[in-house]
């Protein structure tokens, strides 16, 4: 019983052109285990999790194959696919008060959510919400339902996404970047929260975030996409101790750190994320990599086993059969 | 200032469909002694009388509760055509949509009033078929409306979240997605009230409308348009009411506008 993602390539075409969002990518979700996905923004991760979801619109082109619980869910039915979602599958946002419909109260749509997936009464619902509310450290929950999203802190709007997802029990928690629009005592208590009800419930979590210290402190295991590509993949204690991908290292070394000078200004990547619309030959990494040589721009890496981990980078594999 | 239009309006309806309960109030009514000479406005009969004697205020009221009946029945018939069609072909997309589209646009070019005045001349002239024929030749503009809400709507968070629960596709039309739609099919529906009213009078006036003796604002212009010189009251009345009402629901339109524009922006 897991998320199991096979050479999953997302597209959109417009135009004339075609935009390759998530190109081949594989990954697996054990049970009751965090999975972190980090990337820049642009890099594919919230494509990929809409995509776990079959959520992207109908321009989207999907290839490869994600089996839940080994069945194909590509290719499946709305109405396949309704029993899915939410059941079986949760999702979170970045942004938690785009999420909730402005002009029905919290409750509303909670119990909404609660008869569908609980089959009770209204009434139980209701109980069911509060309970629920409170469980997310709401205070006053049953004043609170009858309020309207706008009358939340973003911080409790996010509880409240993670209190309606929780209500379906899903089985699978994907949480797109939860705590990125949130302050850093918000975003530890979010955090905290999954951790605790992921050992609860006995979730699996995708947590997708461009903070590297989320990441850190909270996964199993971790990802790293540049572009629409994996191109490392490991335990995260590992990759921050020694990271191999020129691009992990970057990111690793973009982290501020409280005991480093002002002058010491810390690495900083040159250039912008190239435009998906004209990706670099070789290795998509190569025109920013401080490391490339010749082969890069030729040749694209793949992704293969190195001490324990995966990496999509000729320097990794080739230290590695030189020191074999 | 600002209040009129809303006080006009409130007291036509009042007018027009209270004066049922008051008896000795009947539009029909003549006063054979008076028949045959209109009689100018006085204290007896305030705004005159027309050419069989009956009394142009009493006239002007009865013809309101028609008119308005009229708007407000065939904008409600065309409203929820509009927002049904709009809302499937927004949702749904694809081939559906394409050739739903190109039907309105067809429906579109149709000269409405033409085909209204085929439509009354072939079958015998009725109020009721008025409402049908506005209702089914007005509404593509409400889903041309409704659809390109429903396209902007669908893209946005709590659609794809809620999506995301697992509710049903009916649930996420007419729950979450209808109530986004709405503001611009209220202002259009609003404007579409007048227009309902003008296309009436324009009917009655050419006599394809409410038949006599039914009183209705456009019957009454007919009726006056021989005795423009000598009674110029029968033609002034009913064309003043007629201008007064369209200009208020259109300025009502406008102050719904305003003011839904005003809460969509507290809301983002």
């Amino acid at each position: 019983m897991s998320l199991k993602v096979e050479n999953l390539s997302v597209s959109f075409s417009s135009g004339g052109h075609t935009v390759t969002a998530v190109d081949h990518i594989s990954f697996e979700i054990p049970d009751k285990t965090i999975v972190g996905l980090v990337g820049e923004s642009g890099s594919g991760k919230s494509v990929t999790a809409m995509s776990v979801m079959q959520l992207l619109p109908p321009q989207a082109v999907l290839s490869g194959s994600i089996l839940w619980k080994g069945q194909n869910i590509m290719g499946l039915s709305n109405t396949q696919l309704r029993s899915i979602r939410g059941s079986e599958m949760g999702l979170i946002f970045q942004n938690p008060l785009a999420a909730l419909n402005p002009v029905f109260s919290v409750g509303n749509q909670m119990i909404e959510t609660i008869v569908l997936h609980q089959n009770v009464s209204t009434a139980r619902a209701r109980d069911i919400a509060i309970e629920l509310l409170q469980k997310v450290q709401i205070p006053d929950a049953a004043l609170r339902l009858d309020h309207y999203p706008h009358q939340f802190s973003l911080g409790m709007c996010q509880r409240l996404m993670i209190a309606i997802t929780l209500s379906m029990r899903p089985k699978l928690l994907i949480a797109d970047e939860p705590t990125a629009s949130l302050d850093v005592t918000v975003q530890a208590q979010i955090l905290t929260l999954l951790n605790d009800l992921k050992e609860e419930l006995d979730m699996s979590i995708l947590l997708i975030s461009h903070d590297l210290g989320v990441i850190a402190q909270n996964c199993d295991e971790m990802l790293v996409m540049y572009l629409g590509k994996l191109i490392e993949k490991g335990k995260p204690s590992e990759l921050f101790k020694h990271p191999m991908h020129p691009y992990t290292q970057a990111l690793i070394a973009a982290i501020p750190s409280p005991f480093s000078k002002r002058s010491e200004v810390t690495h900083v990547l040159k250039g912008d994320i190239p435009s998906p619309l004209h990706l670099p030959s070789g290795c998509r990494f190569h025109p920013r990599c401080p490391k490339a040589f010749a082969l890069c721009s030729e040749k694209e890496p793949r992704l293969e086993p190195v001490c324990g981990r995966e990496v999509a980078c000729f320097l990794a594999t080739e230290a590695t059969s030189n020191s074999r | 200032m600002r209040r009129l239009p809303y006080l006009y309006i409130l007291a036509v309806f009042i007018l027009s469909f209270g004066m049922s309960f008051i008896p000795g109030l009947d539009a029909t009514r003549f006063d054979p002694l008076l028949a045959g000479q209109p009689q100018a406005p006085s204290l007896h009969h305030p705004f005159g009388t027309d050419d069989l004697g009956r009394d142009v205020l009493v006239r002007s009221i009865s013809g309101a509760k028609i008119s308005l009946l009229v708007g407000i029945v065939s904008v409600v018939l065309s409203t929820v055509l509009g927002v049904s069609v709009g809302l499937l072909c927004g949702y749904f997309e694809g081939v559906t949509d394409a050739i739903i589209m190109r039907l309105v646009d067809v429906l579109m070019a149709l000269p409405t009033l033409f085909l209204i005045l085929i439509i009354q001349s072939l079958w015998k002239p009725s109020i009721w078929n008025v409402v049908i024929v506005i209702g089914l030749t007005s509404w593509m503009g409400t889903t041309r409306l409704v659809r390109a809400e429903v396209l902007s709507v669908k893209q946005r968070l709590f659609i794809i979240s809620a999506k995301a629960r697992g509710i049903s596709t009916s649930r996420l039309v007419f729950k979450h997605m209808l109530p986004h739609t709405l503001s611009p099919v209220i202002v259009s529906a609003t404007l579409g009230v007048g227009s309902a009213i003008l296309t009436e009078s324009v009917l009655s006036f050419l006599g394809l409308g409410v038949q006599p003796p039914y009183a209705s604002w456009g019957n009454m212009l007919e009726r006056s348009v021989p005795l423009m010189n000598e009674a110029p009251w029968m033609s002034i009345v009913p064309g003043v009411l007629i201008t007064l009402t369209v200009l208020s629901l259109n300025v009502l339109s406008d102050h719904a506008r305003a003011a839904l524009n005003k809460k969509e922006r507290v809301v983002s």
